[in-house]
């Protein structure tokens, strides 16, 4: 009897020696001349950038392909490639037609996608002489990873956990600590930012707008110091890239070429991660591949949000930038998928999605969860709760499949385990989850708060 | 009013197309806040203008260069550029 191949698996020097940069490929105005909102204060202080402009420079270019330091290329061998599964089990419990396949990013350390640029940032601050890295994180896995990321190249590190994932998964915190870095629950005491949010709103269960202000407030207090974030920019996107390339790769070897690519969405770095290279291949066969992005119904940036000019963080200290967004002020209710519950839109995703060229759909969090639980009885791996959405979404393309006899074939990408979360999937079980939406009002009040660009910005 | 120097004359006036600011390179003053009404400079704003210093004048700026660089005022951006000009004319000329 012939074995089933279940894993396409490759080779340690089969790690990509190069990320893809998008903007190769997609017609996307150049970001020179950004939204400056008209002002007639002239802030004090000196100005420095908080991104290194080796970093930066290979993000806003027109170079279809970024080489991959040697030194970040040597740590993503410790984990990658990651393996690409056939989900034959899935398939025959839904009893469908399509084929299945997930690329899994939980098995490493820090258990997501996200150590994938939390190394390659790590290795560009340190070489522009940075000795300490400030973030916000919002169910941890950023946090976790840029916290590795710190340890393993000698930086120190500090942490704003967004205060409900804070309290929902503490051994994120252990976790983080466990590598030397500092972590506060945000809002906070400890920045003005924190406070003033705080005096207004005690109880508040926090955001990654939030924890983003209060990190980037720390970073510039100390020396050496800089804020960096884990997602959204677009050298974060960038360096996430080395999931789709590895994909194409697999894919290649499974001898079948997606119909539909499927991705959760927080800002975007692990919709881009797989999503990205197969837009380029799929300009290049003409093939007619759907990339979707997942999105939960507690905080649907892409599906009700809005294409606009607005800030990273709820203090509006960021630059402005045009995405897909709720509002700056916008705070999503407390669901488990903490690293959904960003307010906008990374600029290149919002501009393939303003483009049509991409699909976004939104989930309740209970079936995220159920289809979260029935993926880990039939494939044996507990996505997390952010991966479920894209389990989800898979799970309904499949069965729409079924429905239509259609052999489609279906790739997913499960960019963490849920090992950590297992207290969220212990409330599922007993039945105490919620069913966390947002009203229309509710986001039509933080769509109102959003900035006025001046002149320079506007641009449609 | 600033006086002639063509490298500060190229500085402003990529200033003003990175920036799109609705005045002319010597309407700049060196002295002038980067954070001022005037240039309203922000931190990806700045990493924009650099590349195109970048461009004109040839090179790559390094990290540590920007990373540690006291930049308040117009002239003090002026000088960082100048001593990227001036460094990759060095290196043109070895």
């Amino acid at each position: 009897m012939k074995a089933t191949r279940n894993q396409y698996l490759l080779d340690e020097d089969d790690v990509p020696t190069h990320w893809y940069n998008i903007l190769a490929d997609l017609d996307v105005p150049d970001d020179v001349r950004r939204a400056r909102p008209a002002t007639d204060e002239a802030r004090p202080g000196k100005l420095a950038p908080n991104i290194p402009l080796s970093l930066y420079r290979g993000s806003v270019g027109r170079q279809r392909f970024i080489e991959i330091p040697a030194e970040v290329r040597e740590q993503y061998r410790t984990w990658r490639p990651t393996p690409l599964i056939r989900a034959h089990r899935l398939e025959q419990a839904l009893d469908t037609p399509a084929h299945l396949y997930y690329k899994y990013e939980g098995a490493n350390a820090s258990g997501s996608h996200k150590l994938n640029s939390a190394l390659a940032q790590a290795y560009y601050y340190k070489k522009a002489g940075v000795e300490h890295l400030t973030t916000g994180t919002g169910a941890g896995q950023w946090g976790s990873a840029l916290s590795m990321a710190c340890h393993a190249l000698g930086l120190d590190c500090t942490v704003f956990m967004v205060r409900v994932s804070h309290a929902q998964k503490p051994y994120r915190r252990v976790l983080m600590e466990l590598n030397g870095a500092r972590v506060i629950p945000s809002p906070s005491g400890t920045t003005e930012a924190g406070r003033e949010l705080l005096a207004k709103s005690p109880d508040s269960a926090g955001s990654v707008s939030i924890a983003n202000a209060e990190a980037l407030e720390h970073a510039q207090s100390v020396s050496r110091g800089r804020f960096c974030v884990g997602s959204g920019e677009n050298h974060v996107l960038l360096h996430q890239t080395v999931i789709g390339e590895e994909a194409l790769v697999q894919m290649k070897a499974a001898g079948e070429f997606p119909d539909v690519v499927i991705a959760s969405m927080g800002a975007g770095s692990n919709f881009a991660g797989l999503a990205f290279p197969f837009h380029r291949e799929k300009l290049r066969s003409r093939a007619a591949t759907r990339l979707v992005a997942v999105e939960p119904e507690a905080c649907p940036k892409l599906t009700k949000g809005r294409y606009a000019w607005d800030y990273n963080d709820i203090s509006g200290t960021t630059p402005m930038t045009k995405m897909y967004t709720l509002g700056h002020t916008f705070v999503a209710p407390g669901v488990h998928a903490g690293g959904l519950r960003y307010h906008g839109a990374a600029p290149l995703v919002s501009a393939l999605y303003d483009q049509g060229l991409m699909e976004a759909v939104a989930y309740r969090q209970k079936p995220v969860f159920e289809a979260g639980a029935f993926f880990a009885r039939t494939e044996n791996v507990v996505p997390a709760p952010e991966s479920a959405h894209a389990v989800k979404a898979a799970i309904d393309e499949a069965v729409k499949a079924r429905e239509e006899r259609t052999p489609k074939v279906i790739l997913f990408n499960v960019s963490g385990h849920g090992l950590l979360d297992l207290s969220a999937y212990d409330q599922y079980l007993a039945g105490d989850l919620e069913d966390h939406a947002v009203s229309d009002e509710h986001i039509a009040a933080s769509l109102a708060a959003l900035p006025d660009p001046g002149p320079v910005g506007v641009t449609s | 009013m600033n006086g002639h120097d063509d490298m500060a004359d190229r500085a402003r006036k990529i200033m003003v197309d990175v920036l799109d600011l609705r005045l002319s390179p010597e309407e700049i003053d060196d002295s002038a806040s980067l954070y001022s009404p005037m240039i309203q400079l922000d931190s990806l704003n700045l990493l924009q203008l650099l590349l195109a210093v970048e461009e004109e004048f040839g090179g790559h700026i390094e990290d540590e260069d920007v990373m540690d660089a006291d930049l308040e005022t117009v002239g003090d951006l002026i000088g960082l550029i100048r001593q990227h000009a001036q460094a990759t004319e060095a290196a043109r000329a070895v």
